[in-house]
């Protein structure tokens, strides 16, 4: 399948992306939710932007950098849909995140273990929310993989999650595995600390998969949006 | 799976290092292993089948039930984390001894798994996570511990730098009182003793200014603040600053310091001028304090292989013949607070800081610093640079006319250095050279060049050569050629310019120059001696529009309107009397606040402004005159006792246009305001000597009217005095800065205090008090030497030095031509100072008004018992009073001990009028 042809083939239609937009601020509101009475200070988050990209190009706005170090949160799925769910924050405004959420005063200046630990319980949060409303919105099989901390460039996170999934040779269904789509969102994390000083962070949700489960994908959002 | 196999797997999560409990879709539990059992303190029989709430009620509606649910209901895991779970499982460390028993830290994985009937069950993991957490605590104080002593090292860093600034300015401020008013007296009437004090408080000034510096820089350099430039230069004006500063300690010490530029040298170069002239001094400065004799040789060569058209590496060398370095001490070298060792401290002095700020600021440029040297033999301390280069050089010497190009010059000069050096200098200026080593050699080579028609047109030899020596040489030329073949003979010496003229009269010497050579200079002698007027204007104005300092010294300042902003009254004075020597019109203000009211009702060409003051800051204040936009164009300069680092980005930031540090130097003050008002014609020298007089002048003429002002002059003291004969006004002015009201007081003053100088010269001769006589024929000489009168000077200078050889019977011959001259330089100056002459008897008798008079004698004679110089005044008074009578010659010879400090002499004076008078 020619580079061209998948491109156009994938392309979501305005319908199909409200419809997955719509999906994901249910679970958008559910992580809100839970965020929020974890860390006892109202969280709000919102999804600016939606787009699907060929992984290099996702790689591509993630960071301007190359050299600047990510911070990320991921969990692979497999089943009928095969794919990796990131969610990655810029390093330093990672700590924010943290500071800002467990409202500690003290500088980070080294991401410390127990650090990574709430930066992975928060991560998870959010990805299971997005999950479950896929989960919820089709009807196929999924089982998830237990949440990861990782650390690294933006090409890395992305190659390393495709090449781990290769490896399990499941992710890779057809031949063309440069064909990797993936979602982008961007993800604005509003929270307040003891002063009711607002804080924004933004974050990116990146959804990669393979072009067989993207197809499975198209095919779910059209039996969807048939049966409204 | 075998049931041994079961068996052997259920084992190894018993013995697994992580509680795991195992649900089934009801909640049930079905497995929980023994680390569970420890933990919990329940047995795996007390639990086995009952619902985890049941076992755990305090988990119900938690994140953990949440998250249980999640796994059987969605297959998605949740990850709880210690400090977001607020209700973890509660289990205990199980090796605490002590009472309590604290929970337990834990981190908790719940996830789905399927069993062969796909049917979800929830398995749970804990991790106890109790030390990281511990761990992880202690560190954190640790940190804060670390963020605290980090701050409150910056803060300590921060008030050193403050503290470093302030220091600066606090110290600057009274240095630049010490050396201004020094720099002012200097250039009042002084007596050798006080101009000797004076002299040395001004150098000691200027020493002290420079270890302020060396540390001022050092802790720059500590804290990272020093910057570097990036201006348009010329390499050249850099080696003469650096010339004219070494010059004058080389000269002490009898050293030649040589300079050397390669011709391959471009000399339009963009860096950082002041750095590198203040490496070059302080290379050279070390040099000279540790040679003893020989000479010192700075030179520049361009470093081989240059591919770049824009950068430009040139490689300094200062080398010198003193006491030299061994390797231990050469490997101390460039470190801070060290030199060579000790006892060289005590001997030479210095605060050792010098060589590690070249060393920084040779890095800065990009370039490294190292030396080679010997014991005994002397040192090259060397250094790179790299430049970047302004446009093409332009040829910095142009002959006036094509005849002079292949012109012959002979160079005579022992020394190989100094030789190579001329040689290469006058081929820069398109002669052709021939060098010689030796006096006989020269005139050899003379005879030689005669015989085959190829005659040199001018000779340079060296003062001091061997056998025969310059003078020698030259009076041989002068007496073995015929007089039309005789070259233009100039004389290069190390020496002070004044004792070899002197020496020298009558040699038949044609100019002469001082060693280290400037290229300038030897250009304009060159030219000057073959009645060639060089092309100055082409030759001074840079490339790059920007006038060099020469011209600053050269610009016409006259009528200038200067606002001074600055609080210290002290300072206000050093400016405002630097700047009214220059003609320049100095309005004052004492804060911002003041400068901002006087910029707005006065118009001002130009505003220099101190930067720390009350009420409102230079800062501040030039924010406030740039915010009218009548005043975008104002020049503002900025005069700061900082020096640190930054200030000159603040004061542009502030909307100043340049900047100037405290103390001020005055030839950098005027090279910096040049810059900055509208360039001014700069004072015209005429081309021809000035007109004969032609009205005779005759001996003092009892009525003088006063001078009409010449036609255009608007104001008296701008009129140009009259070309009188004997006096070359024109180089008398340029002697006094070109201060007419100076020039014209000078001349009054000569005209009071040496009338009889005939008549006290014989007194002294006749009654053998040689000393005496030499030095009143001494500083007659200096006196009329300033005013501009060769020929006077000269006839001077021939008595003198019969009476230094102690030859006073030479005197006599001597005397007529001088007297003569005397007379006619005494008329001259009754015709350019007629307010100066003594009131003449037309007045009519004066009346005296006896006990005025008493009134001012007694006063008068009360000053002089206590040396109090105020003295002076009540003379000039009484002076006035008596100016009719018949003291009047008492009077002005007692006005003339009081001048000179001879109180004791005065009070005899001063008895003697009393008595005369009759009071």
């Amino acid at each position: 399948m020619s580079g061209q042809g998948s491109e156009e083939m994938f392309c979501l239609s305005e319908m199909e992306e409200d419809a997955l937009k719509e999906f994901f601020n249910m679970g958008l509101g559910m992580a809100a939710a839970s965020l929020s009475q974890m860390v006892n200070n109202e969280v709000l988050l919102s999804l600016p932007q939606l787009k699907v990209v060929p992984y290099e190009e996702a790689t591509k706005m993630l960071v301007a950098n190359e050299e600047e170090k990510l911070v990320a949160i991921r969990q692979n799925f497999t089943g009928e849909l095969t794919g990796t769910a990131l969610l990655i924050f810029p390093g330093a405004e990672s700590l924010e995140l943290v500071r800002t959420l467990l409202n500690e005063q003290m500088p980070l200046e080294v991401l410390m273990e127990l650090e990574q630990e709430t930066l992975q319980d928060v991560g998870n949060v959010v990805l299971n929310a997005f999950l479950e409303s896929f989960t919820q919105m089709m009807s196929i099989q999924f089982e998830f993989e237990a949440a990861e901390f990782l650390k690294g460039s933006s090409s890395f996170l992305l190659d390393i999650s495709s090449h781990l999934a290769a490896q399990r040779q499941s992710l890779m269904s057809d031949e063309s595995g440069n064909d990797e789509r993936a979602f982008v969102l961007m993800m604005d994390f509003k929270t307040h600390d003891e002063e009711q000083t607002q804080h924004t962070l933004s974050g990116f949700v990146v959804l990669l998969f393979s072009q067989y489960s993207m197809e499975i994908l198209k095919r779910e959002l059209k039996v969807i949006l048939a049966t409204l | 799976m075998s049931a041994l196999d079961i068996k052997l797997l259920a084992r190894a999560l018993e013995e697994s290092a992580v509680g795991t409990i195992l649900l089934d879709p009801e909640l049930n539990i079905v497995f929980w292993n023994d680390w569970m059992e420890k933990g919990s303190r329940l047995r795996a029989e007390q639990v086995m089948h009952r619902s985890l709430w049941e076992v755990f009620p305090e988990l119900e509606n938690t994140r953990i039930s949440r998250a249980v649910e999640s796994a059987l209901n969605s297959g998605l895991p949740t990850m709880l984390s210690h400090r977001l779970t607020p209700t973890p499982f509660p289990l205990y460390t199980a090796s605490e001894k002590s009472t309590g028993n604290p929970r337990m830290s834990q981190m908790v994985l719940i996830k789905a798994i399927r069993d062969v009937h796909d049917v979800r069950h929830c398995l749970v993991q804990i991790q106890d996570i109790t030390n990281t957490v511990s761990r992880e605590l202690m560190l954190r104080a640790q940190a804060q511990e670390l963020q605290a002593a980090k701050e409150s090292a910056q803060e300590a860093n921060r008030a050193k730098s403050d503290f470093l600034a302030n220091m600066s300015h606090e110290i600057r401020t009274p240095m630049n009182a010490i050396i201004g008013m020094s720099h002012l007296a200097l250039k009042t009437e002084l007596n050798p003793k006080q101009r000797d004090y004076i002299a040395k408080v001004h150098g000691s000034a200027q020493s002290l200014l420079g270890i302020i510096n060396d540390i001022l820089d050092f802790s720059k350099i500590e804290a990272g603040k020093l910057t570097m430039e990036s201006v348009p230069f010329y390499l050249e004006d850099v080696l003469n600053n650096v010339a004219n500063l070494v010059a004058l300690k080389a000269d002490e010490q009898e050293l030649e310091v040589n300079f050397h530029v390669d011709p391959g040298v471009p000399l339009n170069l963009i860096g950082d001028p002041l750095r590198l002239g203040q490496i070059l001094i302080n290379l050279t400065n070390n040099a000279v304090k540790f040679t003893r004799k020989g000479n010192i040789i700075v030179s520049v060569a361009l470093v081989a292989h240059q591919s770049e058209a824009h950068r430009v590496e040139l490689h300094f060398r200062v080398q010198d013949s003193g006491i030299g370095l061994n390797e231990e001490q050469l490997a101390r070298l460039f470190t801070a607070f060290t030199q060579a060792d000790s006892s060289t401290t005590r001997k030479f002095g210095g605060t050792g800081l010098g060589l590690t700020i070249c060393k920084r600021l040779v890095e800065m440029m990009n370039g490294r610093i190292w030396v080679e040297s010997t014991p005994g033999v002397g040192s090259i301390f060397q250094f790179t640079a790299i430049f970047g280069r302004k446009g093409r050089d332009r040829r910095r010497f142009r002959l006036p006319s094509r005849e002079l190009v292949g012109l012959r010059v002979l160079v005579a000069d022992d020394n190989p250095v100094s030789r190579e050096i001329l040689q290469k200098s006058f081929e820069s200026f398109s002669f052709r050279v021939t060098c010689v080593a030796s006096g006989e050699e020269a005139l050899f080579e003379l005879e030689r060049a005669l015989a085959r028609e190829k005659p040199y047109k001018m000779v340079y030899l060296d003062w001091q050569m061997g056998e025969m020596d310059g003078l020698r040489t030259a009076r041989e030329i002068n007496r073995r050629f015929p007089h039309a073949n005789i070259p233009k003979i100039v004389m290069v010496t190390a020496y002070s310019r004044e004792d070899v003229i002197l020496a020298a009269q009558g040699a038949g010497i044609d100019g002469f120059l001082t060693k280290p050579i400037n290229l300038s200079v030897l250009f304009e002698t060159a030219l000057s001696v073959l009645n060639q007027e060089a092309q100055r204007q082409e030759l001074v104005a840079g490339e790059s529009g920007t006038p060099r300092v020469r011209d600053a010294l050269h610009f016409d300042w006259r009528g200038l309107r200067v606002l001074l902003v600055e609080d210290n009254e002290i300072n206000q004075q050093v400016a405002r009397e630097l700047l009214e020597e220059e003609g320049i019109v100095v309005t004052i203000a004492a804060n911002g606040e003041d400068a901002v009211t006087a910029v707005r009702a006065t118009p001002f060409e130009l505003v220099l402004m101190d930067v720390q003051m009350p009420v409102m800051d230079g800062y501040e204040a030039s924010r406030v005159i740039r915010g009218d936009s009548r005043f975008q164009s104002l020049p503002i300069i900025a005069m700061t006792a900082n020096a640190m680092s930054g200030d000159r980005e603040k004061c542009m930031a502030a909307g100043m246009n340049d900047h100037i540090s405290k103390p001020i130097h005055p030839p950098t003050m005027f090279a910096t305001m040049a810059r900055h008002v509208a360039p001014r014609a700069p004072v015209v020298q005429p081309m021809t000597p000035p007109p004969p007089v032609v009205q005779p002048v005759t001996p003092p003429a009892p009525v003088v009217q006063p001078m009409t002002p010449p036609a255009g002059a608007s104001d008296a003291s701008e009129q140009w005095p009259e070309p009188v004969e004997g006096i070359d006004v024109v180089a008398g002015l340029r002697n006094l800065n070109g201060n007419r009201k100076l020039y014209r007081k000078v001349l009054g003053d000569v005209l009071v205090r040496y009338q009889d100088v005939v008549a006290r010269f014989d007194a002294d001769m006749q009654k053998s008090t040689l000393e005496e006589a030499r030095r009143l024929i001494h500083t007659f000489k200096g006196v009329v030497a300033t005013l501009g009168a060769g020929e006077l000077q000269r006839l001077s200078s021939g008595i003198e030095l019969a009476l230094i050889e102690n030859a006073p019977e030479r005197v006599p011959t001597l005397l007529p031509p001088w007297r003569q001259e005397v007379e006619r330089f005494m008329a001259a100056l009754v015709c350019l100072v007629p307010a100066a002459v003594p009131a003449a008897p037309t007045q009519g008798p004066v009346v005296l008004d006896k006990a005025a008079l008493q009134e001012i004698l007694r006063a008068l004679a009360e000053r002089i018992d206590e040396g109090d110089s105020d003295a002076q005044e009540l003379a000039a008074q009484a002076r006035e009073r008596l100016a009719g009578s018949d003291c009047r010659e008492k009077m002005e010879q007692l006005s003339a001990q009081i001048d000179e400090y001879e109180f004791e002499l005065a009070r005899e004076t001063l008895k003697e009028v009393v008595e005369a008078l009759d009071l």
